[in-house]
């Protein structure tokens, strides 16, 4: 597997080729310390969606930015980023989610740390109601989960993600409906399972 | 194509993902953290030169599975030989991973000239050509390590609000005033300084930091830690 992704730009390495080490930079180029801070929360997010446990995620996020790194000059300015980024993070935490064997569903308490300070009422919602997203996104199957998240989540339109991806336009809004029943039958089993306040 | 575009989401889905868009960024010390390891492991060394590498360590492995055959085989047949392992070459010695903190200057409290070396292209030979390490590689890695541990500590304690970090801070400067995590340190000292309402000494360090390191990773950190001064 490739920690490239699957977009034309990018040249595709087979990840024996890689070497583990970098090349021999000497430090971070600035951009690419923009790039992170500017988006290293997006990409950390991305993460928890695409089913990255809280405590791994910042070794994932780690993981794709390096990714990031070895690919930072097949970059294409004039494309969008989001995407391009969001290529890296599904298919790093897809190896991840692979290795630590996860399943497709847990408890929507396992999902979010629980901020230990006294919230209001809203704020307890949200949250509730992000872990109750996180739960259910991971009832989403792994191919369509990606399309989900960029399209509903993301905003993103689907000419661009169907790019990053390299699938089909077609592919892909078919991966989006599907991908919004499993969802959305998922939020009502959760929904049920927690009781009515969920 | 247009038949195949989604409709709009149901109400109660799109509430949800709406929370969900709103979800806190990635806390400062969870972006130092990354940037730190980043750092650190993008200044790796080069890889080794790949298929020679291969080689020997392809050969070295045949002659200790050779040498190893020759002892199993003669202690099969009872011979009594000294079970002495000789081998022609020894094997290529295992890839030693040494993390070089490229950005780390002399010291802190000689500041060294304005000009960091460790951003300059080539930066890192001509550091070691000026001043090549006194310590073997084992030790420098020591080093490093119990470096680590006291900064690590340190960020621990920030992160629980202890009142001990600064003196873990500053017990690091003494320990290691040539640390290679010094930046990492100074780091950390301007915000335990502001933790504990020490603003103009943080004022002070974080105006030093910028001009030891002004490309530093964690510059927008303390930046954003001094701007939050009310």
């Amino acid at each position: 597997m490739t920690d490239s992704p699957a977009d034309p730009q990018t040249q595709v390495v087979n990840s024996e080729s890689v070497p583990p080490a970098l090349p021999p930079r000497t430090h971070l180029a600035p951009n690419f310390r923009a790039l992170f801070l500017e988006h290293g929360s997006y990409v950390a997010s991305s993460l928890r969606r695409l089913g990255v446990r809280e405590n791994d995620v910042e070794d994932v996020t780690h993981d794709v930015f390096l990714a990031v790194y070895r690919h930072l000059d097949d970059y294409d300015p004039q494309r969008p980023i989001k995407p391009w980024l969001f290529g890296f993070a599904a298919k790093i935490a897809l190896g991840h989610r692979r290795r630590k064997s996860y399943t497709h569903e847990v408890i929507a308490a396992d999902i979010e740390a629980v901020d230990p300070a006294p919230a209001a009422d809203e704020e307890v919602a949200k949250s509730q109601s992000r872990s109750l997203v996180l739960a259910a996104l991971r009832a989403v199957a792994e191919e369509r989960r990606p399309v989900f998240v960029m399209h509903d989540i993301d905003a993103i339109s689907m000419p661009d993600i169907t790019t990053a991806l390299r699938i089909p336009l077609n592919t892909g809004y078919s991966r989006l409906r599907l991908a919004r029943a499993e969802f959305a039958a998922a939020v009502q089993r959760l929904r049920v399972r927690s009781g009515p306040h969920a | 194509m247009r038949d195949t575009l989604p409709s709009p989401l149901p109400p109660s889905l799109a509430a949800l993902l709406d929370a969900e868009r709103e979800r806190p960024a990635l806390s400062d010390a969870a972006q130092q953290r990354i940037l730190t390891r980043l750092e650190a492991t993008v200044n790796w060394p080069p890889p080794r030169r790949g298929w020679l590498t291969a080689l020997g360590t392809f050969a070295g492995g045949l002659l200790v599975g050779a040498a190893l055959c020759g002892v199993l085989l003669s202690g099969r047949l009872g011979a009594r030989q000294p079970k002495l392992l000789v081998l022609d070459s020894p094997p290529p010695p295992p890839p030693v991973v040494v993390v070089v903190h490229a950005a780390a200057p002399p010291t802190l409290v000689q500041p060294p000239a304005a000009e960091s070396l460790a951003h300059r292209p080539g930066a890192r030979a001509e550091r070691s050509q000026r001043n090549p390490p006194a310590l073997p590689d084992h030790e420098h890695d020591t080093e490093l390590a119990r470096e680590r541990a006291l900064i690590e500590t340190a960020r621990t304690a920030l992160a629980r609000k202890q009142t001990d970090v600064v003196e873990l801070l500053f017990r690091h400067a003494q320990q290691f005033p040539q640390g290679r995590l010094s930046e990492e340190r100074e780091s950390l000292l301007v915000q335990a300084l502001l933790q504990s309402g020490r603003v103009a000494e943080a004022r002070s360090r974080g105006e030093r930091f910028r001009a030891h390191w002004p490309n530093s990773l964690l510059l927008p950190v303390i930046n954003a830690a001094l701007q939050a001064i009310p």
